[in-house]
């Protein structure tokens, strides 16, 4: 079987987890990845989680080896700041397909590795920039993290309790279905057009838009409507028919039964037909009927109820902890968790890859790296010899 | 300008958002995509099912951001004049999204094995909750279910609260709807290589387990079971949460970064927290309340431009209405004005990505049930007769 992206060569200039994740993606569907990290001397903790492990840390090679992030991937050092460095970038973009950056607009240029500078040394070339606000506009040189992203796309304040604090949904919002994902979105539509046209192009992906963009419903009932969606008061927010129930053994269990057919299906089976006609109902019945599920709900452990509920064509599922999550026979069967055998420390487990392609499936072809494992490796392909390379690491442009 | 996705042709036979969604993206970076609908009801409320009808119809379908640059035909997969119609739309296309439950296609003779035999080289999407193979294949389910088994809905909440729903941006569009969409252009990149198609099987809940990647590799690496608001991104951190200002609205620091821990101690006059970031206990008590109280003495707006100017990330928590006022996001054009002949000026959500080349655009409002029935017929060569007959036999309203 063929990797879909055999053959593409990607510069990953990103530190932290939206940049790392799209290039995770990337590298799983084949492409050939190389990260471009700063040097940093052993001992100090790296910022950004998608930074590679200095190989003389005590546990450098662990965390490398189980980092899903950055498996399918090589490390080359390169202190961008020097003019030989930057030589080694230039080479190296002539001969790549995709520059991904994560920095605040402006570093790259800074550094002489912007898009102006490397589309003129390859006109083919697809450059995307992941921010959090965008390359231009008033924010663009904000500082922000995926919590105040959220917060300025309008997705943190409808999420959480009628009347309660917003909730953060972790960082799965921004970060990465607004950041990872739009990316590789981006590129892969830069990657079809350049098959048209010939050429590569700049692509300006911004978390904000993106969040924004996966809350196109909440904005159109707003345009259309005139309807401002409040935290814990949609469907989607929590309802007797859509929730998560507290079970006998202080798990959850959770309910979705939009569908009117799902909800006669519910009440049947929990024996009050009577709220059939009710399921949208508000005040006084809708707090009748989350009392009465609260209650019966408590009556059972959450997989009995998921044993009994599962056979009568009722959405329902069981709020999994972690653990859980990956001893699951569904997400077993769809090798959601894979294992892969390490020289050293023997089977290293990893979060396998949703994307199941029935030609082209990807693969987990080679662990993280520690910083720099292949900086040798790549500079010979470029054609610098071993002389050179001692230069390069004198002047402190590798390491 | 070329549009990056143009030429490429697209059956969209799903009835929910998160279909929706992802034919909308591809829309709108150029793909031509054909709603394929119903002859009945699906039970679902107005712009989150079929294609609207009637007078109210045009209204909802000129607002709906999610099928926009679409074309609606109505055909009953039931009957075989129209699957007949479908199958030569199917020998046109490059690639065809499904949202139903797995076996469904099957059923209406319209599944992979099906079509690739018509056409080798379409590409065949499923968005599925559980996936097209397991022992949950044939369960229904919706976000809230898929973020259950995902473990992400576990994670979100207070220390000690219920978990709380992130309305349904997480599995629904997050792992199903954007992966579908990275599913279809990685085929269609391979068809450029192999000359084949394929069949892409999205499960939602995959999806959601593959971005909590870094939470699984805590597990297997450490063995660290995060909890419901205890972790460092959960809220439950001074340095990364949500407070409440003097207007009732709220405002959220991210300073992850100990430079930016530095500059908010600073900014609220208390340098001596800053030795204390990842404190717990009694002394991340003094630190919490302390922000929650200095927080009061302001409102939102005012929080926002004293820190903006102090390196300090920060956000103010809008509601849907004062997002597209936000001079930012105005900036990006992330809300679209488009003039329509009798309503008059349409605002829906813009487009995410920008492409200096091949920027996507909108170039159609969505479309009422079946208003482009006829003229896709037409081009498949139909007469009107033979349109007339195939309304008579039920396959076309």
């Amino acid at each position: 079987m063929t990797l879909p992206l055999e053959g593409i060569r990607i510069l990953d200039l990103s530190r932290v987890a939206p940049g790392s994740h799209c290039t995770m993606i990337l590298g799983d569907l084949g492409a050939e990845v190389i990260k471009v990290e700063a040097p940093f001397k052993p001992g100090v903790p790296p910022i950004g989680s998608g930074v590679s492990p200095h190989p003389q840390d005590r546990r450098g090679e662990r965390l490398a080896a189980y980092h899903p992030l950055n498996r399918n991937k090589k490390s080359l050092v390169l202190n961008l700041r020097l003019e030989e460095a930057r030589q080694v970038f230039y080479k190296l973009a002539e001969n790549s397909d995709v520059i991904l950056e994560g920095f605040r607009p402006g570093v790259v240029r800074r550094l002489g590795v912007d898009y102006q500078t490397v589309g003129k040394i390859n006109p083919k070339i697809i450059y995307c920039s992941l921010s959090g606000y965008g390359q231009d506009g008033p924010y663009q040189f904000l500082p922000g993290h995926d919590i105040n992203y959220i917060s300025a796309s309008g997705a943190l304040g409808v999420i959480g309790e009628r009347g309660g604090p917003p909730i953060i949904p972790l960082n799965l919002v921004a970060d990465y279905a607004g950041g990872a994902l739009h990316a590789v979105i981006g590129i892969f539509a830069a990657l079809l057009a350049r098959e048209k046209t010939g050429r590569g192009q700049y692509v300006d992906i911004a978390m904000t838009d993106g969040v924004i963009s996966l809350l196109s419903m909440v904005a159109f009932d707003y345009f259309c409507n005139g309807v401002i969606l409040k935290r814990g008061e949609s469907m989607l927010g929590g309802t007797p028919f859509y929730n998560p129930y507290l079970t006998k053994d202080d798990k959850y269990i959770t309910i979705g039964c939009i569908e009117p057919h799902f909800w006669q299906n519910l009440c049947q089976e929990l024996g009050r037909v009577d709220f059939i006609p009710y399921q949208h109902a508000e005040g006084e019945k809708r707090e009748e009927m989350l009392s009465y599920f609260t209650d019966i709900f408590c009556t059972k452990t959450r997989d009995e109820w998921f044993e009994l509920l599962k056979e009568k064509d009722i959405p329902v599922a069981k709020v999994y902890s972690i653990d859980e999550v990956f001893s699951d026979p569904q997400v077993l069967h769809r090798h959601m968790a894979v294992e892969i055998e390490h020289p050293t420390l023997g089977k290293v487990k990893q979060v396998g890859i949703p994307l199941k392609l029935s030609d082209t499936s990807g693969s987990i072809r080679s662990l993280a790296p520690t910083l720099g494992k292949h900086n040798e490796e790549i500079l010979c392909n470029l054609g610098y010899t071993t002389e050179q390379i001692v230069e390069l690491r004198k002047v402190g442009a590798i390491i | 300008m070329a549009l990056a996705l143009e030429g490429i042709k697209i059956l969209d036979l799903s009835w929910v958002p998160v279909g929706h969604y992802c034919t909308m993206i591809l829309g709108d970076l150029g793909a031509e995509v054909v709603k394929v609908e119903p002859t009945f009801e699906t039970g679902l409320p107005a712009g989150l099912g079929v294609s609207p009808r009637g007078e109210e119809g045009r209204r909802i379908a000129a607002f709906n951001p999610q099928n926009r640059n679409k074309k609606s035909i109505v055909l009953n997969l039931r009957t075989p004049q129209g699957r007949e119609v479908f199958y030569k739309l199917a020998e046109k296309a490059d690639v065809i999204l499904e949202g139903f439950r797995p076996g469904v296609t099957e059923r209406l003779g319209v599944d992979y094995q099906t079509i690739a035999k018509i056409n080798p080289r379409i590409i065949y999407c499923s968005i599925s909750g559980y996936g097209q193979d397991g022992p949950y294949r044939d369960l229904p389910g919706h976000d809230a279910n898929y973020i259950s088994i995902g473990g992400a809905l576990g994670l979100i909440g207070l220390r000690d609260g219920p978990p709380i729903f992130p309305q349904n941006l997480v599995a629904d569009y997050a792992g199903g709807s954007l992966h579908g969409v990275m599913g279809i252009l990685t085929a269609l990149i391979a068809r450029e290589r192999t000359g084949r198609g394929q069949h892409v099987d999205i499960a939602m809940t995959d999806g959601v387990v593959s971005l909590l990647s870094l939470f699984a590799f805590e597990y297997f690496c450490h063995q660290t079971i995060e909890k419901r608001g205890e972790g460092l991104i959960g809220g439950a951190m001074p340095f990364y949460s949500a407070y409440q200002t003097k207007d009732g609205n709220y405002i959220t620091i991210g300073c992850i970064e100990p430079h930016f821990w530095e500059n908010i101690c600073r900014a609220l006059g208390r340098e001596d927290f800053i030795p204390h970031q990842y404190v717990e206990g009694e002394k991340r008590e003094e630190i919490l309340s302390y922000f929650r109280e200095v927080f009061r003495t302001k409102t939102r707006d005012e929080w926002f431009d004293l820190l903006k100017e102090k390196n300090i990330p920060i956000g103010k928590v809008y509601s849907i209405d004062e997002v597209f006022t936000d001079h930012q996001i105005l900036y990006r054009r992330m809300v679209e004005e488009i003039e329509h002949p009798t309503l008059g000026k349409v605002r829906q959500v813009g487009i995410a990505m920008k492409f200096s080349d091949t920027p996507g655009s909108i170039r159609s409002l969505s479309p009422l049930l079946g208003e482009h029935t006829e003229e896709i017929l037409q081009d498949l060569g139909y007469t009107e007769e033979q349109i007339e007959e195939l309304r008579k036999a039920g396959a076309t309203m």
